[in-house]
């Protein structure tokens, strides 16, 4: 060959490994892009996807040229991992980064915040959730994560069937978010650019070989939502809108639910006293975007047989004792409703304690999906004098429900002394701030917060809220809880649900309360001393006053006179709502229906079940090792021996795959450092020779002669140990945790 | 191995005897052992033996050791350009007393023919021993008569390429079982000769060591070796794959295929085992198929002088390339 026709050659293979180099990495976008069409089911609209992919191809594209260019395929992909931290500082952090794309320490802070921000975001949205900055950095910064893996795993690792694992773990995103897998389409394009991977990579990996990968795929995604005590959709069919959750902070996302536009049944109950409140959480602390409970560990020793008594609840109060019966319907989360003041609950299930300031109940993770239970509970009934007359000395500790954030508006304070700094006792202070808003000033209105841009629960909407005089639940009871406390009333917001429809059966004539998402609802609950915790309603046209707070309402000594009933002709709420609400006609749910105080972030989910992810190709190839070995001992020789050359490939001993087994003996055998020679190692005296040759033996004699030749288990045990223990612990290792035979036919 | 079935001989016996063979030529065959085994192979599996090599490494020698140690007939002819088929075979001839005619019996009748530089004889004689090694009989005159057996030839011949030769036609190379070639000894091998020639031919010394029946006895126990369904599949896919690779322009015959199988038995009981292994099979595919087998004119003489990519080469590239059946067994 001349020299001519060498470099001609060379040049020729240099051309062939460019084009097979691009050609993959191509593919891996490829894949990588589609995939992403998972987290178009929990994030609206798609501009997301283009940031994302184009990080994917900035990458992958750097490494494809430094893959060309260096013949180390580790350089290439940490110069594609640079490269994607650069684009990152870029695009996210300019001004941090010396010449806008080198990154300093600040980068890093800026990161930090981005990557809370984009996690906060997620825990405050209902999803799907909106894309905002802090959400695209993180999938920007999972697009570089999952880049340099294919990267890596395709050109450094050279087994390209694992790059099923990056393209798995973008597919689960939505398992771990939503608790189901509605795009199947998007996974099977997925699936088919992952076979595309494999046919680009070529030679050792068949397409065959991403059979067990699919298939651990498609299970996990069907086994993961079952795992997770999640969120649970109600309807699927009306997808992100079929849910009721209790699992993010409430008061965020409530409005959502106001603004359903058709009814779902949250829970149905029963109760001998008739129609409650049921409350869900109590949120403490007042912050400058919302209300939320204060963050207490729960304690597993409160369990729900049997409650702390209701804080503040001296015993001269009057009450009665009741017990309710609830069934959850479309309720989901780690939280129970129960009427005020529970004492016990029974059939509840596992998980569930009370929290003790609060009496709500909840569980890190029992979920109440289905849950039927029983709940005894005494109504306290304390009469006027009592309010009037409890004491303004508050216990210790009560400090924090009355403090504000400092952005209140001043207006918020200047409004409460202007309605009930004049009044004589606490309690008629708090009667005229209820007063105050129900006097027909305020209406009841679930869009003007959106149209005005006030919505929600913070210190800061609060100003807005009182000029403009419209809002909901959530509005009337943050102001006045915010007054009640400007007015050093203890005060805090419970999310729950208004009483619910009474339903009677027409064949059994029994009698129960049909609670939907029109009933969520949000009411300030105040603290007198000696009397507890005390009701209040605010919201004009929805619920019923306290009949102890009634009564002051318009004639505070007739106490028992119901005023809830012309709350229900008057009104304005239900034509604020859409028509599509049947029979409830209180709209004024909470905006944000769901304390989420145990929540788990899903990303935190996602970084959990990486390792199980990772785990799979030990997995796989610990319960095909069981599975052979099971089958040797009925009496499959022929698996044994395809065992230990497996075992041996995963140890990187070179065994040829169509070799006959008695030319892989010899290339075990000098594995083994047997000095032997074909089958005469059977008179070697060492052990793991002959057992090796006896192994052989059978295999030959099983598969070629008439007489099928049975092997005993301890024997290729023995020769999988011996093979074990001749290698170097980098090889074990390796072996265990990477083994390369785990998806090979 | 278990008690052997019935008609075949005691494992060790047969072993005995075996090794008694090889022994003895490998006295008059110095280092070249693998050659001495692959002709009993051949022997054993009443295949005929085509010894191809260049002048004077001791093609002879072998063809005359072997048929040396086994108590037969044994006969030799020299072929050359104006050898008469009838001088193989025999002839009649007119008996004065009788007033009959005769036949006498060629060289041909015999349990051992060693044919001596047979690509140096027209093709015409060629052909009249090739069809008696195809068919074991002949007829002269309208009459028929058996062969002995065993009958096996013994062929040795000098490369094609050597001067004042009749290259065999692939037709008849086919009948050959199996083409082995010497090689050179090795010095030590060479001098050895050196020394133990001086005095008389070492051939004089040897005796033989089986009788024809205990022959015979070691060709029945060979015939009930054990093939499984899976070697079996495995020689025919290699077959196959020989008529279908595009380097070669003449694949292997079914012929050559029931050789190899055959080949392959009698390797396994000289190994000891009852039974066929595909290694048997590998071990055997050069030897049994080269010499038969034509490669594509693209890839032909000139390619192979220059890259070394002869037949054997792209044989052992297929058996390579061929499913081994237990792997397939396995999955």
């Amino acid at each position: 060959m001349t020299t001519t026709e060498a470099s001609r050659a060379r040049s020729l293979r240099a051309h062939e490994r460019r084009v097979r180099i691009w050609s993959l990495s191509g593919t891996l976008a490829l894949a990588l892009g589609v995939a992403a069409s998972s987290l178009g089911e929990v994030l609206t609209e798609g501009a997301w996807w283009f940031p994302y992919i184009g990080v994917v191809i900035v990458v992958l594209a750097v490494a494809a040229v430094a893959h060309t260019l260096i013949a180390r395929a580790w350089i290439g992909s940490l110069v594609g991992a640079a490269v994607g931290l650069a684009t990152l500082t870029l695009f996210f952090a300019p001004t941090t980064a010396i010449v806008g794309i080198i990154p300093t320490l600040d980068t890093f802070d800026r990161f930090g915040a981005l990557i809370a921000q984009g996690q906060s975001s997620m825990e405050s949205q209902r999803f799907p959730a909106d894309a905002d900055t802090g959400i695209v950095f993180l999938i920007c910064l999972g697009a570089v994560g999952l880049s340099v893996a294919m990267d890596a795993i395709a050109f450094v690792l050279r087994r390209p069937a694992l790059t099923a694992l990056p393209l798995l773990i973008m597919l689960a995103v939505p398992a771990f978010v939503r608790s189901e897998l509605h795009d199947a389409f998007g996974f099977a394009v997925t699936a088919l650019a992952y076979v595309g991977i494999l046919l680009v990579a070529g030679e050792r990996t068949t397409v065959r070989a991403a059979w067990p990968v699919v298939a651990s795929a498609l299970v996990l995604a069907l086994i993961v939502p079952v795992l997770l005590p999640s969120v649970d959709p109600g309807e699927s069919s009306t997808s992100a809108t079929g849910l009721i959750s209790t699992g993010v902070n409430p008061i965020l996302n409530l409005s959502n639910d106001l603004r359903r536009d058709s009814a779902l049944l949250a829970l149905t109950y029963f109760s001998d006293e008739g129609d409650e409140y049921l409350r869900v959480a109590a949120l403490d602390e007042f912050s400058d975007e919302t209300w939320s409970p204060s963050e207490r560990e729960l304690d597993d020793a409160n369990t729900v047989d049997e409650f702390a008594p209701a804080q503040g609840l001296s015993d001269e109060v009057p009450r009665t004792e009741n017990v309710m019966q609830i069934q959850i319907q479309r309720l989901r989360g780690k939280l129970l409703p129960v009427p005020y003041a529970a004492t016990s609950i029974t059939d509840a299930g596992r998980g569930w304690v009370w929290e003790p300031e609060g009496l709500t109940v909840a569980s890190s993770f029992a979920n109440s999906k289905d849950a039927n239970y029983e709940v005894s509970y005494i109504t306290p009934a304390p009469t006027i004098e009592q309010l009037e007359a409890a004491p303004t000395e508050l216990p210790a500790g009560f400090e924090k429900y009355l403090a504000l954030p400092e952005s209140l508006p001043a207006v918020v304070a200047e409004t409460a002394q202007q309605v009930a700094g004049a009044e004589a006792t606490r309690f008629d202070q708090a009667l005229a701030l209820q007063k105050f808003f129900r006097n027909g000033d305020f209406t009841y209105s679930e869009e003007a917060p959106v149209a005005e841009d006030y919505d929600g629960s913070g210190a800061e909407v609060l100003g807005e809220f009182l000029s403009a005089q419209s809002g909901y639940c959530v509005h009337f009871a943050s102001a006045m809880a915010a007054m009640a406390r400007s007015l050093d009333i203890p005060a805090r917001v419970v999310v729950g649900f208004t009483p619910g429809q009474r339903q009677v059966n027409s064949e059994t004539d029994e009698v129960r309360y049909a609670v939907t998402t029109d009933n969520l609802h949000s009411w300030p609950e105040l603290y007198f001393p000696t009397v507890g915790w005390v009701r209040f309603e605010p919201t004009t046209s929805v619920g019923s006053t306290p009949r102890f707070a009634q009564s002051v309402n318009d004639d505070p000594s007739t106490p028992d006179v119901d005023e809830s009933k012309p709350e229900p002709t008057a009104t304005p709420t239900a034509s604020a709502t859409p028509g599509a609400r049947p029979d409830a006609p209180r709209d004024d749910i909470p905006d944000n229906s769901t304390p989420g105080e145990t929540q788990i972030s899903p990303w935190w989910l996602l970084l959990l079940a990486i390792p199980f992810l990772l785990a799979i190709p030990a997995l796989v190839r610990a319960v095909r090792r069981g599975l052979r070995l099971r089958a040797v001992g009925r009496g499959n020789v022929a698996l044994a021996w395809r065992e230990i050359c497996d075992s041996a490939a995963d140890l990187g001993v070179a065994v040829s795959r169509n070799a006959t087994p008695r030319q892989q003996y010899e290339q075990l055998a000098a594995q083994l450092g047997l000095v032997t020679s074909g089958a005469d190692a059977a008179s070697s005296s060492s052990s793991a020779s002959s057992a090796l040759a006896a192994v052989l033996a059978a295999v030959e004699a099983s598969a070629f002669s008439p007489r099928p030749h049975p092997v005993r288990r301890e024997a290729v045990t023995s020769v999988l140990a011996s093979l074990r223990s001749s290698a170097g612990w980098k090889a074990r290792v390796a072996a265990t945790l990477a083994p390369r035979t785990a998806f090979d036919r | 191995m278990d008690v052997p079935s019935s008609g075949s001989l005691p494992d060790d016996v047969f072993h005995d005897r075996c090794d008694a063979i090889i022994r003895s030529v490998s006295t008059v065959i110095d280092g070249k052992t693998e050659a001495v085994r692959l002709a009993l192979t051949v022997l054993l599996a009443e295949g005929h033996l085509l010894i191809e090599d260049v002048p004077g490494v001791g093609k002879t020698m072998l063809a005359r050791a072997l048929a040396r140690t086994v108590d037969c007939t044994v006969s030799r002819v020299q072929f050359t350009p104006d050898l008469l088929p009838a001088d193989i075979t025999g002839v009649s001839v007119y008996n004065q007393n009788t007033r009959e005619f005769e036949f006498k019996k060629g060289p041909v009748f015999a349990n051992i023919l060693i044919g001596d530089e047979i690509n140096r004889a027209s093709p015409k004689t060629q052909s009249a021993l090739l069809e008696c090694m195809a068919e074991s009989s002949v007829t002269v005159d309208g009459t028929t008569y058996e062969l002995e057996t065993p009958f096996i030839v013994v062929a040795t011949q000098n490369p094609i390429e050597m001067e004042g030769t009749y290259p065999l036609p692939e037709a008849q190379r086919d009948r050959f079982m199996a083409r082995i070639s010497m090689g050179y000894p090795d010095a030590a091998a060479e001098l050895e000769m050196l020394r133990s020639r001086e005095l008389s031919s070492p051939l004089d010394a040897l005796t033989p060591v089986v009788s024809v029946d205990q022959l015979r006895e070691l060709i029945a126990t060979v015939r009930r070796v054990f093939v499984s369904t899976a070697v079996e599949e495995y020689a025919v896919a290699i077959a196959q794959a020989t008529r279908r690779d595009p380097e070669v322009r003449l694949g292997a015959s079914p012929r050559a295929t029931l050789h190899l199988v055959r080949a392959a038995k009698a390797r396994a009981a000289i190994d000891g085992r009852d039974f066929v292994l595909p290694d048997d099979i590998d071990a055997l595919a050069v030897t049994v198929l080269a010499h038969r087998m034509i490669p594509a004119r693209h890839s032909a003489q000139a390619s192979t002088v220059l890259t070394g990519h002869s037949i054997a080469d792209v044989i052992e590239r297929i058996v390579a390339e061929t499913p081994v059946p237990v792997t397939a067994a396995a999955s």
